[in-house]
């Protein structure tokens, strides 16, 4: 693998393990699930004091459980595993998620890449974060003062920057029930099947007599972590997402996206502008969602 | 540096060997174990050179630890032969002429077994969304796609004449 060679691996079988590594070298550890993502990081120079990379693949978290509507996915789960948990998915609230997934790169990737993983990077044009922020993931953190339960938007900080102090480790995700009716759906738009994307959206809508009773969305790739249009959501409340709500509900999106980044794929302009299309896309996606996916 | 010992099964043989921190399972397999059927190509994770089952599914070896890969059964193209008769798999991609200089060859078949094992059918859409991982830059993929194509087709023959 091109940049990472560290001194120590570790694959610690207990959680007071895993604290007492994190504790013994602080930011010098890295914490790895599939491990997928190292290289990348490793090559743009952002892992050269890494001197323990700490592997979680012995804690048994490999684990989805479904209670009550609650979807808890443990932190080795990868993104193949869930993909396949297909019940999930039979009533269409958690189709922004399933989109996410199979969309998601090379297979290979996706057999040994996690969950909490793509989470915890807290990298801006991933996908799985902003539809999980879209159903209002919880992130589950343990450290020496216990466990503590984050929203996935508080959790990802900034630029890869999760909320995790010295000791502390990801050990699950819950994603909450959502209300009963609920539709989501989730696109991209991608130079090409295996790239990151340029911009991406996920919205889950509830209708209720023809009308919009509730809607969330969430657009990706447009700042720092993903962004939830808080204002366009309310447009398309009490609307019966015909054109022109959409048309409308696009436009109130556009300005509610003050200043996205621009770099070498796309301005910050033509991400604005995808970002309105995407949400049309996105919106259509959720409404013709049946409940057999 | 101190070494770990691991344990791997590659290609049903049952290997220990002595790995480095960082070592990654595409080191093990081609310069441990000498099986250098496994391309070792972009290095990162992104041409699909590398790709070998682990536990049946597709994995990129370049990005695999051999630490984590601890335990685990590999296949390798090596693996694909039964007493010395190609698979069927490397049978079509040599007559679809699928290949050319034939780097990225044992990633694709890799890739297609574990996707024929899963999906036997699969269209053509499914086999292209599956190949998002593997790169050819010589053949080009429509030889590709009408190899693992056929092998589907010659199943559903098979089939409909038993």
């Amino acid at each position: 693998m091109g940049g990472l060679h560290p001194k120590n691996y570790f694959k610690p079988e207990t959680s007071a393990e895993v604290a007492s590594i994190l504790h013994r070298y602080k930011e010098d550890a890295l914490i790895i699930g599939g491990g997928t993502e190292v290289y990348e990081l490793s090559e743009r120079g952002l892992l050269t004091n890494i001197k323990a990379v700490v592997d979680l693949s012995k804690l048994g978290l490999n684990q989805i459980r479904v209670k009550d509507g609650e979807a808890a996915i443990g932190a080795s789960v990868t993104l193949s595993q869930l993909e396949n948990q297909i019940e999930l998915y039979k009533d269409g609230a958690l189709g922004c998620l399933l989109d996410a997934l199979r969309d998601l790169g090379p297979l290979q990737v996706r057999n040994m890449a996690t969950v909490a993983g793509a989470v915890t990077a807290c990298i801006p044009f991933f996908d799985l974060p902003v539809a999980l922020a879209c159903l209002n993931t919880i992130i589950e953190v343990e450290g020496d003062g216990g466990t503590r339960r984050v929203p996935i938007l508080s959790f990802q900080k900034d630029y890869l920057q999760p909320d995790l102090n010295e000791g502390e480790f990801v050990t699950g995700l819950v994603i909450p029930k959502q209300e009963p009716g609920t539709k989501s759906a989730f696109t991209k738009f991608v130079l090409n099947a295996g790239d990151w994307s340029i911009v991406n959206c996920a919205a889950a809508i509830r209708v209720s007599r023809r009308k919009v009773a509730s809607a969330r969305v969430v657009i990706g790739a447009v700042a720092n972590k993903p962004f939830v249009a808080n204002q366009t959501a309310s447009s398309l409340v009490g609307t019966e997402l015909d054109d022109s709500a959409l048309e409308s509900a696009g436009n109130v999106l556009q300005r509610e996206l003050l200043d996205p980044p621009s770099d070498s794929k796309a301005s910050g302009f033509y991400r604005k502008r995808l970002a309105k299309i995407l949400l049309k896309e996105t919106l259509q996606k959720a409404i013709s969602r049946g409940g057999d996916e | 540096m101190t070494k770990i010992m691991i344990s791997l099964t590659v290609n049903g043989e049952r290997h220990k060997v002595a790995v480095e921190p960082g070592d990654t399972l595409n080191f093990v397999i081609r310069e441990i174990l000498g099986l250098t059927g496994t391309k070792k190509g972009c290095d990162s994770g992104g041409c699909g050179a590398c790709t070998v089952l682990m536990n049946q599914k597709p994995i990129y070896s370049c990005m695999m630890y051999a630490v984590k890969a601890d335990g685990s059964q590999i296949t390798t193209i090596e693996g694909l032969q039964h007493d010395g008769e190609l698979d069927p798999i490397q049978k079509a991609f040599a007559n679809y002429n699928a290949l050319q200089c034939g780097y990225c060859t044992p990633g694709f078949i890799m890739l297609t077994k574990a996707l024929l094992d899963r999906n036997p059918h699969p269209t053509e859409e499914e086999v292209k969304k599956a190949f998002v991982g593997n790169l050819c830059r010589c053949t080009g993929y429509t030889k590709i796609v009408e190899a693992v194509l056929s092998l589907s087709e010659r199943d559903v023959a098979k089939r409909t004449r038993s």
